[in-house]
């Protein structure tokens, strides 16, 4: 009786070690880095012919349909766009930067994942033309939580991030305007789209980083390397000015990176201004660098290192006037799905036009709808407005 | 063996019918000089020509040459350090052009599409990667080795 006991306990135990060591082989994946996913996506992703990538620019541009050829090419890339689907749903994404390497560090990644984006808004397209529209969104929304992924610890990591969710809510819109009345697929949308801007990279983050990464190239040791990157830089140093940086002692690059930190710490202060005086401060810091330079070669390399601060605000701001105004949209389009018409005037309380920081300009039109914007663009120099369509 | 002995052997096993001489051997001067005349007549001399003829002439020339070749080399070697700004910046290898401060300036010089272009060069220059690396493929290419 004692040892037929003892036979079940042990049998138990046995089961139980078994059933546990699978159950942790199996929730080993999706690994907690996206990284290691994107990775394997981009390993076999399989670059398009000549031909191919000009039919898939066409398609993207709405010149062309989805054709049998495209769907071929996008059934041989199944396993990439897996990989990026899953990478996308997970939450961490460490990249493997080796920032102590600075300007040098390599991100090769960046165009991968571009090139992985555009065949998500290809599978959006063809997946809209069937009539899957939650579907088609749903790719959109992917490519969205890539440009997460992308991450805001490097200037131009945030700026790729940046276009990516620009072509997300490209697509997006242009789903809208074929989608039929469907309030739950709004509403489901609506809440995603919410949820993604509640997390989304910001330029604050990537100029802080930026000016870590600097602060670690302006050295004596270092500089060699800068100024070769910087060499053909159009609107870069003069001849004198470049003399002046090789030739600097320890002083002279401990007085530089001290103006380049002030000066950042500036530039993030003016980010937080309405758009027009944001604007216009980070131009005149940028004159104000670019014109001490001359007298005060400490000033030089910060003149030279930082980019058009004044235009990435604009960036920044445009983006976020792109969301706000898909987000408005999306309200538009659920009082439409629930009334079977576009409302009168814009609703109140919906999200604003940050380049005025006013309620956009609602005009409703024969085919849909326009949301404009009451601030200009002041790189642009236009007023933009977005249109969204209704189908007939 | 020497090619004179070759000759030599070549003449008595192929010409045994060739006697040598005096009466020969002046026979075979006086053709070559006129075969030389005729070559001089046929091709028009120049005075480059005619100048290099000088063993001085040639020194001279050569000296002059290597002079110019040196000056040559000098002014361009202070042209490429006067012009080290704009030349430094050429990307030499894929990786190059795939750091930080590479895509920065592609950036600034034009947007993302700079960016995109810049990124497709790289990898074009690095080679195209397998389409498809399934474990079946991987496994019956091993079996192959």
């Amino acid at each position: 009786m004692r040892t037929s006991n003892h036979g079940i306990l042990i049998k138990s135990v046995c089961i139980l070690i078994t059933v546990l060591t699978f159950a942790s082989v199996l929730e080993a994946y999706p690994p907690d880095n996206a990284a290691v996913l994107y990775y394997k996506a981009f390993l076999i992703l399989k670059e398009p012919s000549e031909d191919m990538e000009k039919m898939l620019t066409d398609l993207r541009d709405g010149k062309i349909k989805p054709n049998d050829e495209i769907r071929q090419y996008l059934q041989e890339n199944r396993h990439a766009i897996e990989f990026v689907e899953t990478a996308a749903g997970v939450q961490n994404c460490d990249w493997g930067y080796d920032i102590s390497k600075g300007f040098e560090v390599l991100l090769p990644e960046l165009s991968k994942i571009r090139r992985m984006a555009f065949l998500l808004t290809d599978e959006a397209q063809i997946l809209a033309e069937e009539g899957d529209y939650k579907a088609a969104l749903d790719k959109c929304l992917t490519i969205h939580k890539m440009a997460r992924h992308v991450g805001d610890r490097l200037l131009i990591s945030y700026l790729v991030g940046n276009a990516l969710n620009a072509l997300a809510n490209k697509h997006i819109g242009e789903i809208l305007s074929q989608m039929p009345d469907d309030v739950e697929s709004l509403t489901w949308l609506k809440n995603q789209i919410f949820d993604i801007t509640s997390r989304t990279n910001t330029l604050k983050a990537a100029l802080s980083s930026e000016r870590e990464i600097a602060l670690q190239q302006i050295r004596k040791e270092n500089i060699n390397t800068v100024l070769d990157s910087l060499g053909d830089v159009p609107d870069g140093m003069s001849k004198d000015a470049i003399e002046k940086v090789r030739n600097g002692d320890e002083e002279f690059f401990r007085a530089s990176r001290e103006y380049y930190s002030n000066f950042v710490t500036s530039v993030q202060l003016a980010l937080d201004l309405p758009y027009p005086q944001s604007r216009q401060q980070l131009e005149q810091l940028h004159k104000k660098a670019e014109k001490q330079a001359a007298d005060n070669p400490s000033a030089i390399l910060s003149a030279a290192l930082w980019p058009a601060a004044a235009k990435i605000c604009t960036l920044e701001v445009r983006a976020g006037t792109n969301f706000n105004a898909l987000k408005a949209a999306i309200d538009i389009y659920i009082i439409k799905a629930k009334t079977g018409r576009l409302p009168e005037t814009l609703p109140a309380g919906l999200p604003r036009d940050l380049f005025s920081g006013k309620d956009f300009e609602y005009q409703r039109k024969k085919d849909g709808f326009v949301l404009r914007c009451r601030g200009k663009d002041l790189d642009k120099d236009e007023i933009l407005q977005y249109r969204f369509k209704v189908p007939k | 063996m020497k090619p004179a002995e070759d000759i030599e052997k070549f003449v008595r096993r192929r010409k045994p019918h060739v006697k040598t001489g005096r009466p020969m051997d002046k026979r075979v001067l006086d053709d070559s000089f006129a075969a030389m005349d005729q070559t001089l007549r046929a091709s028009k001399p120049r005075p480059r020509r005619i100048i290099l003829r000088s063993r001085a002439a040639r020194l001279a020339v050569a000296a002059a040459a290597v002079i110019v070749v040196a000056i040559g080399l000098f002014m361009a070697n202070q042209g490429s350090r006067e012009q080290r700004p704009q030349m430094v910046g050429v990307v030499k290898s894929p990786a190059e052009m795939l750091t930080v401060m590479s895509l920065n300036i592609a950036y600034r010089r034009g947007g993302i599409e700079a960016v995109d272009e810049q990124s497709n060069k790289a990898f074009q220059m690095l080679g195209s990667k397998p389409a498809k690396a399934s474990i079946q493929e991987l496994l019956s290419e091993l079996n192959g080795v």
